[in-house]
């Protein structure tokens, strides 16, 4: 195998490498930013609030008295 | 020593890299009347005539690069010295480990009539504290810090502009570092009443790794090579967020920065050249930036440009077809087009019509000569720009890998970006993480 035949084939392996690398690398950077938008999106005190809110859909809002113990 | 064997190395890679593409030139030549195949036939066909386009754009951009450094050399010392009173805004949001030292550079720069305003766009960390520690009021310069309620850069910089009392707005990145010059280089371009805007020269802080290494050698080739042509004819079509400085009456009739595009940086400087304003470029006003030092971090920098880039197309697309009544800026829009759309997905598409020919047919020359001739072009216009920049001998190097491995990857990623902008795949801001290297 002469020189340029083998940087030929050397060129292929790495463009085949980069390629597969690139798409890969691509949708982990979609996967990581889906995650973290679960992440900084969902909060404790939010998810208290709707909790709050569908009991209160629930069971009416009371507008005139406040609910004993 | 070590100088002149570098030197001596980067002559044999030029000489062995021209004597190459003649080579596989000569054995294209021989594929394509050796064959019959169509497919094979068509694939030589679309290298060199992408070649030649390739080619092209790099001599274009090149000999308008000269022209630029000829009549910069010519003008210097024609420059007045600047009177008008600049105001510095910086936009920054959980920006703790640079801000300090981004506004320490600010406050050291070496002209006289400055107002520094730090706008906090609701940072959740010890930003707004530790930059208001640094207020101060001396004469004619100070520095004032806001807090406002997060909502984007584009509104943390209207309000900025909104605070200032400056005719002349520099608008910086809080995650970067000025020159001390960098204020005076760039106020003196405006002089000239048709310059709305002049960009600065973004230099890569934390070129210590292999990957920001190659970014270092993309900004000054990507952005300073082209930049520097586009200097030429005054018609810069973006003016970068690390260093920017605008005429404060120019952006009040473009209606300021705009709140619709991740690219508002883009988006102005295109309204200004619509406007028939000028836009400048200053080579040696120099902002030092931190680059992504991970390829997540890197994609995510990238798909932000790539999608900012294609909306503010979008916004001003009505230009693309008035090439005679709006010439620069229809010229510039189709520029911009080229190379956010067009370049990447030939790129990809080309090296995969090769894959498919190289791993169908046998025929790895044509894979051959693509690379070769990327690195060759790419290590000429690589040399010229450190030459130009007085960048570091040794980035040069780093070619041979570039287009092969570093900007395949990002053209991957801006190919898939722009085909999430097309279908309008909702996306936010985000913010990179610092590592506060600057």
């Amino acid at each position: 195998m002469g020189f340029i035949e083998f940087l030929g084939l050397l060129i292929l392996v790495i463009t085949i490498l980069t390629m597969f690398f690139g798409v890969i690398a691509y949708f982990l950077y979609k996967v990581r930013e889906r995650k973290s938008k679960i992440s900084v999106e969902v909060k404790y005190e939010d998810v208290l609030k709707e909790e709050e809110n569908e009991k209160e859909k629930k069971d009416g809002v009371l507008v005139f008295f406040t609910k004993g113990k | 020593m070590v100088k002149f064997l570098k030197k001596i190395i980067l002559v044999v890679v030029v000489l062995a890299g021209m004597y190459f593409i003649f080579f596989s030139a000569e054995s294209l030549e021989g594929v394509f009347f050796s064959t019959s195949d169509f497919i094979v036939r068509v694939g030589v066909i679309f290298v060199f005539s992408f070649s030649i386009l390739l080619i092209f754009r790099y001599l274009i951009l090149m000999f308008f690069s000269i022209l630029q450094v000829i009549k910069r050399t010519a003008e210097e010392g024609s420059f007045g010295q600047a009177t008008d009173f600049v105001t510095i805004i910086v936009p920054c949001f959980n920006e703790e480990a640079v801000i300090l030292s981004s506004l320490n550079s600010l406050v050291q720069q070496d002209y006289p009539k400055l107002e520094i305003l730090v706008i906090d766009d609701g940072s959740t960390d010890s930003t707004y504290s530790l930059a208001k520690s640094l207020e101060f009021k001396e004469g004619e310069r100070s520095l004032k810090v806001f807090s406002i309620a997060n909502g984007g850069k584009s509104r943390a910089l209207n309000f900025g502009i909104m605070k200032s009392t400056g005719s002349l707005i520099l608008a910086v990145d809080a995650d970067s570092r000025l020159k001390y010059t960098a204020t005076s280089l760039l106020a003196r371009h405006f002089s000239n009443p048709e310059v709305a805007a002049v960009a600065g020269s973004v230099s890569v802080i934390n070129a210590n790794t292999l990957l920001t290494r190659l970014q270092s050698l993309e900004y000054i080739q990507g952005l300073n090579m082209v930049k520097n042509g586009q200097a030429f004819l005054r018609v810069v079509n973006i003016i970068p967020g690390p260093i920017g400085m605008f005429r404060k009456s120019a952006m009040e009739e473009v209606g300021f920065y705009a709140h619709d595009t991740f690219a508002e940086d883009c988006d102005l400087t295109l309204s200004l050249l619509a406007k028939g304003y000028k836009v400048d470029f200053d080579v040696d006003a120099i902002s030092y930036t931190e680059a992504p030092e991970s390829l997540n971090q890197l994609l995510k920098q990238r798909y932000r440009w790539t999608r900012g880039i294609l909306q503010a197309i979008k916004k001003n697309k009505k230009y693309l077809w008035k090439l005679r009544s709006e010439t620069s800026t229809s010229l510039t829009l189709w520029y911009m087009l080229v190379e956010a759309i067009f370049w990447p997905f030939i790129h990809i598409w080309g090296t995969m019509l090769i894959l498919y020919l190289a791993l169908i047919g046998g025929q790895n020359q044509l894979l051959l000569f693509w690379w070769i001739l990327f690195m060759v072009l790419d290590l000429f216009a690589a040399l010229y720009c450190v030459v130009i920049t007085k960048e570091k001998l040794s980035l040069v190097a780093y070619s041979v890998i570039y287009r092969l491995v570093f900007l395949f990857i990002i053209n991957i990623a801006k190919m898939f970006a722009s085909v999430e902008e097309w279908f309008g795949v909702s996306m936010k801001w985000g913010t990179l993480d610092r590592k506060g290297r600057i």
